[in-house]
């Protein structure tokens, strides 16, 4: 179940801020963008998620056209997206949230088993239940964002920066951690992320983005030895 | 000094009159809450419900099964308006404010004030310039509660708008859809994250507030026994008024808004002068604005991040 992007362009009014994507996303991978601020990445995934619309080129999954779909519906075919800045509904208990994550579903006792496995990833949500979202630490914040996700049952998961804000600690230990831990789990991942170095270790193919569109494709393994990337993106180490 | 035996009256008047603006100003308040838009045609659709109930009331009154059975009359009546209103009001958000949500905010502002327009002169021009009498189905029974003297029909639209207050508060709280339209509320680019269809989320809520409207409206008809195409725009601009001093787009706001502003309005005309009964909700809605903008309940979550 390919994810494949083919001249993907997408426009915010009279500017072109994504021109002419090519990407792929294979079954079970985990694959990362990387490119600084305003490359276009947040533009790519929701240009995926169906948020924004592309007006050039196709996005194909599960052997269909999906780039005209409205987003509810691409949530229904197993892409979900977890949005850059978490995105908790603070008025909402962590148990809303995590329910709302789940609105595409209707089973009763599949979505309380979907809540079970979530709370084995994230065990404090469950502590959290009644609480307001945004009552919680950036930390669980970031947690619930990724537990209200997956509550779709996804087959492949948008991630947009999950490690901003969060302390360096927290987002080598328990974050990346559990993204892997998601993806073993048969979650295809597509992640942006600024810190690149985490997101090359954790994923197996890279691309990076600028202004807007691909200029190298890899595998993170060499990704990492590029001197272009090394100088861009790692700190020049 | 006004007297208990002015105040008392005017205190039941003034809940009566607060309940039903509060059952109007939910309808101000839900729509601003999922799309920041002051839907100015509302009014209009309290005034349109007032006469769906009109025709309806009249229609069953025919029959005697329904002139002896006051119960299926009455929910008959209200449910087949509630309907009708309900679907007014989704259509003029789906026909005036859908194809131009992508426009500039102004624009849905000036179409919902050309819809206003459209639908008092409609009625006008169809029915009558002319005030209509409502029919009284309620015997006017004066019930004596301590000091306080309170009629059968003030009564009955505080029930029922209690009765539908309730239920909003149990449908938006605890049901799934519910949940849904509170999600829209506050972020719909991340409710369409979740799956939900927000355009069918936006129609519901312009279908529950209009639904809401035309009870209003119909109990506007039986309290005064008499309607106008033109008596929209006073509970319009009041109900609105409510709106804000809750707090616009909070739901319990509003609720809350609508029964102080009725018992001000009243108790200013006890005290003060009745020729100054609609001044008082202006004055409000002046300083709330001046003062609380945000009103009373209204805190838009502020995002963290």
């Amino acid at each position: 179940m390919r994810l494949e992007l083919r001249g993907v362009s997408t426009f915010y009014g009279k500017i072109e801020a994504l021109k002419g994507v090519d990407l792929f996303l294979d079954e079970g991978e985990i694959v990362t963008i990387i490119g600084a601020n305003g490359a276009g990445k947040t533009t790519l995934l929701k240009t995926i998620s169906g948020i924004l619309r592309a007006r050039a080129g196709t996005i194909n999954f599960k052997g269909e056209s999906i780039e005209a779909y409205p987003a509810e519906r691409i949530v229904r075919m197993g892409i979900s997206h977890c949005p850059e800045g978490r995105k908790i509904f603070h008025a909402l208990s962590v148990d809303e949230n995590l329910r709302l994550g789940a609105f595409s579903r209707d089973n009763k006792e599949e979505i309380n088993a979907e809540l079970e496995d979530v709370f084995r990833l994230f065990p404090v949500l469950k502590q959290r239940l009644k609480q307001k979202g945004g009552t919680l630490s950036g930390g669980e914040q970031q947690m619930l964002a990724i537990a209200r996700a997956l509550m779709s049952k996804p087959k492949i998961l948008l991630l947009d920066e999950p490690s901003l804000g969060l302390a360096p600690k927290l987002v080598e230990k328990i974050l990346f951690e559990t993204i892997a831990e998601i993806n073993k789990e048969g979650v295809s991942i597509l992640l942006v992320e600024q810190n690149a170095h985490l997101a090359l270790q954790i994923a197996k193919r890279g691309y990076v983005l600028e202004t807007g569109k691909i200029v190298l494709c890899d595998s993170c393994a060499n990704l990492i030895k590029n001197e272009a990337v090394k100088s861009a993106y790692l700190g020049g180490r | 000094m006004a007297n208990s035996a002015i105040i008392f009256p005017e205190l039941v008047n003034g809940i009566t009159l607060g309940a039903i603006y509060a059952l109007i100003s939910l309808g101000y308040t839900m729509v601003y809450g999922v799309l920041l838009m002051i839907n100015f045609a509302h009014s209009e659709i309290v005034m349109a419900g007032a006469f769906f109930g009109l025709f309806l009331l009249s229609f069953f009154l025919k029959f005697t099964f329904f002139q002896n059975n006051l119960l299926l009359l009455l929910t008959s009546v209200f449910l087949l308006s509630m309907c009708v209103s309900g679907i007014l009001g989704a259509a003029i958000e789906r026909l005036a404010y859908r194809p131009l949500r992508k426009t500039n905010r102004l624009m849905p502002l000036i179409s919902a004030i050309g819809v206003s327009l459209f639908l008092q002169n409609l009625f006008m021009l169809t029915l009558s310039p002319e005030a209509k009498p409502y029919p009284s189905v309620f015997p006017a029974v004066n019930f004596q509660l301590g000091a306080v003297t309170i009629n059968s029909i003030q009564i009955f639209i505080i029930i029922i708008s209690i009765l539908f207050m309730v239920a909003l508060e149990y449908f938006v709280n605890r049901t799934k859809l519910g949940v849904a339209i509170k999600a829209t509320s506050s972020d719909i680019e991340t409710a369409k994250l979740m799956g939900i269809n927000t355009n069918s989320i936006i129609s519901l809520v312009f279908f529950i507030g209009a639904a809401l409207g035309g009870v209003a409206g119909i109990l506007v008809g039986m309290y005064y026994g008499s309607i106008k195409y033109n008596m929209g725009f006073t509970y319009g601009i009041k109900a609105f008024t409510a709106a804000v001093l809750g707090g616009i787009g909070n739901i319990p706001g509003a609720m809350l808004g609508g029964f102080m502003l009725g018992i001000l309005e009243s108790l200013g005309a006890a005290y003060i002068s009745s020729a100054y009964k609609d001044v008082f909700a202006f004055i409000i809605l002046i300083l709330v604005l001046i003062f609380k903008p945000t009103g009373l309940l209204g805190e838009r979550a502020q995002d963290k991040c």
